[in-house]
């Protein structure tokens, strides 16, 4: 690779790193609650 | 190897390798699709479409992650050399998975006969401005078109058109395709399945990949700090017998590109360190058969001169050899491409 492939490779890969591992932390973070999960004060099934 | 379009050739050693990599992918998609089948078994064909949807778009991701991995895999161990050699059809094949996978979701419209809402639901405004509930599917239709550019001048026509630095530039957009392709799961398919092995297996995949690259280069970092000169401007590279017979030793040039400075017995030359093909690090490579190979696809160039053998036409930039005091001098400055540059060692060495 040229001296210019390596450059781009040293400042791409810890941004893309940031940006796409900040974005996928977050997409699990705010992930919504599944619909059938049970409710916390829901009445026990007897 | 010529420079000139031909058509793709095929040898043993490249059809091993598709027989391999298409093997491996019609197991993945095998294997996946009857373990899903057996944890959720599909109740009507809107089930069946949407395993198929699964199955392909998990298998594209896996063969973009080890594509990814290849490159700094062989420059961290040789031994991964070797998969570098048809990386090319491998993308290739690549691109076709991530497009049967988008096929799967055009069908599935079709199925539930909403084809027509399709464009809407990606043209409407509004999801653009949310995290979670961002239209995804954008997100995986650009990295599809990405690898579709990739995989349509994948061939040494485009190589030779586009000359190696902007073919080399254009195909990183790879990494650009990766990272969407991550998102594109994490906004898509990780939001509708709670098992938690969906953002370890997707995450994991992208911090793998990521740290193989920045290891990498962290390793590297050292050889593209140039050498200082002498006030002559010749670099010192060391004694005869610190190069390794056959192979060469790369020093940076204080522009920091790379030169790599071959031995083969008593003749040392100075090559630049980028093969004419893909730009490989030819002073990865070896001498075989009084060429200098090239260590991504075997492209051969003498020694003396930089040139490949005929009837091929490649040239490499050469640089000026001297030997004083017992230590090789390199001068900086490359001739031009395919000018007879290396000395003989034992003439240098004079007599007594």
């Amino acid at each position: 690779m040229t001296r210019a492939h390596r450059f781009a490779h040293w400042a791409l890969w810890p941004a893309l790193a940031l940006a796409v591992g900040f974005g996928f932390a977050l997409a699990l973070y705010l992930r919504p609650p599944p619909p059938d999960a049970p409710s916390a004060t829901a009445e026990p099934a007897r | 190897m010529s420079v000139g379009f031909r058509a793709v050739q095929w040898n043993r050693a490249k059809l091993v390798y598709d027989a391999v990599v298409i093997a491996g992918v019609v197991l993945f998609i095998a294997a996946f699709m009857a373990m899903d089948a057996r944890l959720a078994p599909p109740q009507n064909q809107s089930d069946v479409i949407n395993e198929r949807i699964r199955a392909f778009g998990s298998c594209a991701f896996l063969m973009l992650t080890i594509i990814l991995a290849i490159g700094p895999l062989a420059r961290l161990d040789r031994r991964f050399l070797p998969l570098l050699y048809n990386r090319r059809h491998f993308g290739v094949l690549t691109f076709c998975v991530a497009a049967l996978h988008f096929s799967f979701m055009l069908e599935w419209y079709i199925s539930q006969d909403v084809l027509p809402s399709l464009l809407p639901e990606l043209l409407k405004p509004e999801p653009y401005g949310k995290f979670i509930g961002f239209p995804f599917k954008v997100l995986g239709i650009v990295a599809l078109a990405i690898l579709f550019l990739m995989a349509a001048t994948s061939h040494d026509y485009w190589l030779v058109f586009l000359t190696p630095p902007v073919w080399k530039a254009l195909h990183m957009l790879v990494y650009a395709a990766y990272g969407l392709a991550t998102m594109h799961v994490a906004l898509g398919a990780m939001q509708e399945f709670r098992h938690p092995l969906v953002p370890i297996l997707f995450g994991g995949a992208f911090a793998g990949v990521t740290a193989l690259h920045l290891l990498a280069a962290w390793r590297e970092r050292a050889s593209d700090r140039g050498v200082a000169p002498a006030p002559d401007g010749w670099i010192a590279v060391g004694p005869p017998l610190a190069i390794p017979d056959r192979a060469a030793r790369i020093v940076a040039a204080p522009n920091g590109e790379r030169i790599a400075v071959f031995r083969d017995g008593d003749q040392i030359g100075a090559l630049t360190n980028l093969c004419a093909h893909q730009n490989g690090p030819i002073g990865e490579g070896r001498i075989v058969d009084g060429c200098v190979t090239c260590p991504w696809h075997g492209y051969e160039y003498r020694l003396a001169d930089g040139c490949a053998p005929p009837p091929f036409t490649e040239k490499l930039a050469t640089y000026p050899v001297r030997i004083r005091n017992g230590t090789v001098e390199i001068d900086p400055h490359p001739l031009p491409p395919g000018t007879p540059a290396a000395i003989t060692w034992a003439a240098e060495r004079g007599p007594g």
